[in-house]
């Protein structure tokens, strides 16, 4: 097995080798069918599988557990985020961009209090340096900001991270790459959990303050399918397997059916995906996703002849967490924090890292 | 009523105001103003007249508050009646109740005031009021929507809060202390909570307001937004923002300034407006806002061109990448964003000359999906600005879909473009990218020097090294392939036609124009079609065409450039040169006359072999230039302006003589004497 690993590991090494700041290999592949991209393979990225792969682990401090508890079973609207100009995580900075945010909300406040919303907007903003998310030494300490009004109501939660993209930044060896690294901060994946008005606040802020640009992730069916190949058989070990459940979107209107969703025993799954997975555990290929969500697919159109691949998935809920289409996520096991952020850290990077090289023959 | 009418009627009554004595009269002017006012509001010239007739103080309080309340604005207020009327406040000319409507109408129309510099300069002024307890309320609001961090000083804090201590905490103290701390938070410390700070009282006057606003003001405004091109965000004009990078923060404080009277070290990038001040303010320019702020002028693009700040193209390189993803992938259909972005876009590229990365992969993503309607223009006139690329990657990903959207086009129209802009893009690579390409792969490959692009492309990126001939050979055999299929699918359209020619004259001239050693002829098909066409200018551009490949031929055997890759490519010109010699000049088509290395004829034999060589019907000389299709007519309008015999059509001997050759010449076909004429020579 670990023979198989160090075999497979180059390849690892130049498929990963893009970079923001676009000076390395092409790696993202695209169908002919669609304008979005995905890639060949995946690495199902657990937090242990990443130590055993990079060297240099961030010691983790002992109040880990509380970061990742706070993040899960919270709905989070997915982001993400060019690199941050000029942008600074040391505390005295920290601080001020505390006073500033909290000074521009509460300009904010001040300028709708006439057309007074429903929604409230903060006016304290926090920044602080939120420990345990940041995998490797390489990556930018996660950021997180809270906003809460005068009552001390929370309204609004940000969480700026980066995970196990150190080696996506640049070449270290580059000296230009160098350079570029001190000026920017690469933090790509944005989470959000608060109200409409706030978000705009904040967004417009970020982007007027550190010129980048935030645009939300979405999911289309082909990333649900992959994060159902990926994740379906993960367990949690406190809590029991609940049923896989998958909605399908109905594209047309006005029909009296918005979806239709589907719940499977994880065993059954677990059982169809491997027969689909062949070969490494952590490696998965598009072909496994694209069988796996066609096999369900033809036991659903026998059994209740409905085409279901005419349908976009909407959502898939499985133990470790709940996705939807619309960008919205739910981790549901804090061991699988890492998991998740990990995977979506990389959808993130794979919108801001926009080549592409040719099709493959083997694309769908 | 007409506009016209109503705007008569109120110069009018503001005219009779301004001469009335007579107290009866007075007020039924006054009241019939307020009415017509309140209905079609004043434009700026009427508000400052009424300004000055109501603050002159030749009318009691109540007439004075009338007209004050008749100021409604149309579109907006000019500085110059604020100014009036604070400094009317100061003089202390009318009574307090008159002077409170007065701020309270300021307070109203604050919004609407064009500019504001010259009032700020008056703020210390304005804030003296504080002192009269009638005034108060109101200046402390006029103050609150006035105040910019340079105001808040000491004093005016210990000021206040002395007042405060006096009258209590009143929520409008309240409220511009707020204001305050917001920008000086170390100075001050408050409790107290409210959360209304200033009451509105005039109700029923703002009301009116807004309604002449919504009826007319509105729509100037909208008008405006059309018109204007990229601007900041209007989040950021509010001078109330707080950020300090932010450069419109610059603009409140240092508008009034000339640039060159700005002290601090770094000048706002929308304060250039000429090149001239790009010259004279390069090393001082403030680049950290938002790096597509210096899309919204060619002054500014000059910027990025130029900067040796590394980062503003890589900036602008995200914002490309995520705005062209979020406004056009995906998205159904032309959106006017879209096209405004595009439009954005090819104005940098054809600035720059340089296309950035994230335009090319926008352009692949783009194609695999386009239906070839949706933003045409653009679309197209972006793929001619690509950069070289390996011929594997142009094809599949730009080719390959424009190929399946020419196939299945109806529009020859659309068939012309795409030929067109093929060309284009041809031209492109053989003028300057093929040779911006190879210095950057010397640079970053062959130098030993420290690895620097930043002086030869503004976005840089690692270059994969591939021959960029290969490239342009492939893309020529590409496009030839279209031509072909394009003869055949669209019936021989004559416009198609056209194009192709351009695409050849410029394909049969890169050896000698931008001396690639690129070889490449037109394909049989091609070559047969033309020479049997039936328009004699296309007859004559393809004598051209073949003129400048022989021309091509012999500069690069001469040079030494010709490889036994070649060889095949220089019989098949041969064979072109010699039936086409063949057929229009010696009469000498079809088999067993014509040459034995012939292309067109292979396999045609004629079997009238029994006539004799003037003969009428005899098919060696049917496409002679007296007898071809195509200069039939020409052959008989030569005789007859030469004045000559109709008979002499028959042996044609004309087409030999020096006059016919003038006649051609004349005639803009003078490529075909001036092949045959190098053909006969050689």
């Amino acid at each position: 097995m670990s023979g198989k690993n160090k075999a497979s590991d180059p390849q690892h090494q130049s498929a990963s080798r893009k970079s923001v700041f676009g000076s390395a290999k092409r790696s993202v592949m695209m169908s002919k069918m669609t304008p979005f991209t995905t890639v060949r393979r995946r690495h199902v990225m657990t937090a242990q599988r990443v130590a055993r792969r990079k060297s240099q682990i961030k010691q983790q401090p002992e109040k880990v557990d509380t970061t990742l508890n706070d993040i899960v079973n919270k709905t989070w609207h997915v982001f993400c985020c060019s690199p941050l100009h000029k942008f600074n995580s040391n505390p005295k900075s920290l601080q001020q961009l505390s006073r500033l945010l909290s000074s521009v909300l509460a300009v904010e406040t001040s300028r709708v209090g006439g057309i007074a919303t429903s929604e409230e907007i903060g006016t304290k903003a926090i920044f602080s340096i939120a420990q345990g998310i940041a995998i490797t030494e390489d990556d930018q300490p996660a950021i997180k900001i809270t906003v809460n009004t005068k009552d001390r109501n929370n309204v609004a939660e940000m969480l700026l991270c980066s995970l196990a993209s150190g080696d996506l930044i640049g070449d270290a060896s580059n000296n230009s790459c160098t350079d570029l690294k001190e000026k920017f901060t690469v933090l790509p994946l944005i989470l959000y959990k608060g109200n409409q008005s706030t978000k705009n606040v904040m967004f417009n802020w970020l982007k007027t303050e550190f010129d980048c640009i935030i645009t939300k992730v979405t999911f289309n069916s082909l990333s649900l399918a992959w994060m159902l190949g990926m994740w379906s058989c993960m367990t949690d070990s406190e809590e029991a397997c609940k049923p896989i459940s998958i909605t399908w979107k109905i594209p047309i209107q006005h029909t009296g059916l918005d979806c239709i969703e589907s719940k499977f025993e994880p065993s059954s799954i677990e059982t169809l995906w491997n027969a689909c997975h062949k070969g490494s555990d952590d490696i998965v290929l598009v072909e496994e996703v694209q069988s796996l969500i066609n096999g369900l697919q033809e036991h659903l159109l026998r059994h209740f002849c409905i085409k279901f691949q005419a349908l976009p998935l909407q959502q898939v809920c499985f133990t470790i967490a709940n996705i939807h289409a619309d960008g919205k996520i739910k981790i549901l096991s804090p061991e699988h924090v890492h998991t998740v952020l990990c995977h979506m850290n990389n959808l993130a990077l794979e919108l801001l890292d926009w080549r592409v090289e040719k099709s493959d023959e083997q694309s769908m | 009523m007409t506009d016209m009418q109503t705007e008569d009627l109120i110069d009018e009554m503001i005219a009779k105001l301004d001469s009335s004595q007579k107290n009866e009269t007075l007020l039924e002017t006054v009241k019939s103003l307020r009415n017509t006012a309140g209905e079609t509001g004043l434009s700026a010239s009427q508000i400052t007249s009424l300004c000055k007739i109501g603050t002159s103080g030749k009318f009691n309080s109540v007439v004075s508050g009338q007209i004050i309340k008749s100021l409604i604005p149309r579109e907006n207020v000019p500085e110059e009646a604020a100014l009036l009327i604070l400094s009317k406040l100061c003089a202390d000319a009318q009574s307090l109740k008159v002077q409170h409507l007065l701020l309270k109408w300021l307070v109203l129309v604050f919004d609407l005031i064009a500019t504001k510099s010259k009032i700020h300069s008056l703020y210390s002024i304005i804030f003296h009021f504080i002192e009269s307890e009638i005034l108060c309320p109101t200046v402390c609001h006029l103050l609150f929507m006035l105040t910019r961090k340079c105001d808040v000083t000491h004093y005016r804090i210990s000021k206040l809060l002395t007042l405060q201590k006096k009258i209590g905490s009143q929520p409008y103290l309240c409220g511009l202390l707020t204001v305050y701390k917001m920008y000086q938070p170390s100075l001050i410390s408050m409790s107290g909570r409210h959360r209304v700070f200033f009451r509105k009282t005039d109700k029923s006057w703002n009301d009116i307001i807004q309604n002449v606003q919504q009826k007319y003001g509105l729509c100037v405004r909208s008008e405006r937004l059309l018109t204007s091109p990229v601007k900041m965000p209007k989040k950021l004009t509010n001078q109330l923002m707080t950020s300090p990078k932010c450069s419109m923060v610059h603009e409140n404080t240092q508008a009034s300034f000339p640039i060159s009277q700005i002290a601090t070290d770094k000048i706002p990038m929308h304060r250039i407006k000429s090149f001239q001040e790009v010259l004279d303010n390069f090393s001082k320019l403030d680049l950290s806002c938002q790096s597509h702020t210096l899309l919204s002028s060619t002054t500014l693009q000059h910027i990025v061109a130029v900067t040796s700040d590394r980062t503003v193209p890589i900036r602008l390189n995200f914002w490309f990448n995520l705005c062209l993803r979020n406004e056009l992938i995906g998205v159904a259909g032309e959106t006017t964003q879209g096209t405004h972005l595009l439009k954005t876009l090819l104005c940098f590229i054809d600035l720059t000359q340089e296309c950035p990365p994230a335009c090319e992969s926008f352009l692949f993503r783009y194609l695999c999906t386009w239906n070839g309607f949706d933003y045409r223009v653009f679309i197209l006139k972006l793929i001619t600005k690509l950069k070289v690329l390996p011929f594997t990657t142009l094809q599949s990903m730009v080719l390959a879909p424009l190929y399946k959207l020419y196939i299945f086009s109806t529009h020859v129209f659309f068939k012309c473009s795409v030929i067109g802009i093929l060309t284009e893009l041809l031209r492109n690579y053989v003028t300057t990218e093929v040779k911006k390409y190879e210095q950057l792969v010397q640079v970053q490959y062959e130098s030993t020097e420290q690895f620097d692009d930043a002086r030869h492309s503004i976005f840089s990126y690692k270059l994969e090294k591939f021959d960029a001939n290969q490239t342009i050979q492939h893309l020529i055999q590409f496009i030839d392939d279209l031509c072909v299929e394009g003869m055949e699918t669209d019936d021989n359209n004559y416009v198609l036609y056209f194009y192709f020619i351009q695409f050849y004259k410029l394909v049969s001239r890169i050896y000698t124009d931008h001396g690639r050693p690129v070889l490449s002829l037109p394909s049989k098909a091609f070559f047969q079609k033309l020479l049997f066409c039936l328009d004699p200018s296309f007859i004559s551009s393809l004598c051209g065409i073949l003129m400048n490949y022989k021309e091509v031929t012999t500069q690069m055997k001469q040079n030494d450039l010709l490889n036994s890759s070649h060889q095949d490519q220089i019989k098949l010109l041969n064979q072109y040169l010699v039936d086409t010699f063949y057929t229009l000049w010696r009469r000498r088509a079809f088999h067993p006359s014509c040459s034995d290395s012939t292309v067109v004829y292979a396999g045609l034999e004629s079997s009238h072999q029994d006539l004799s060589d003037t003969d009428v019907f005899n098919p060696k000389r049917m496409f002679a230039l007296d007898r071809h299709p195509a200069f039939v007519a020409h052959a008989a309008n030569f005789l007859s302006v030469s004045k000559r015999d109709g008979k002499e059509a028959i042996n044609g001997e004309f087409v030999f003589e020096e006059s016919f050759k003038e006649y051609l010449e004349s005639h803009c076909l003078a490529e075909i004497p001036r092949l045959i004429q190098s053909l006969t020579t050689t």
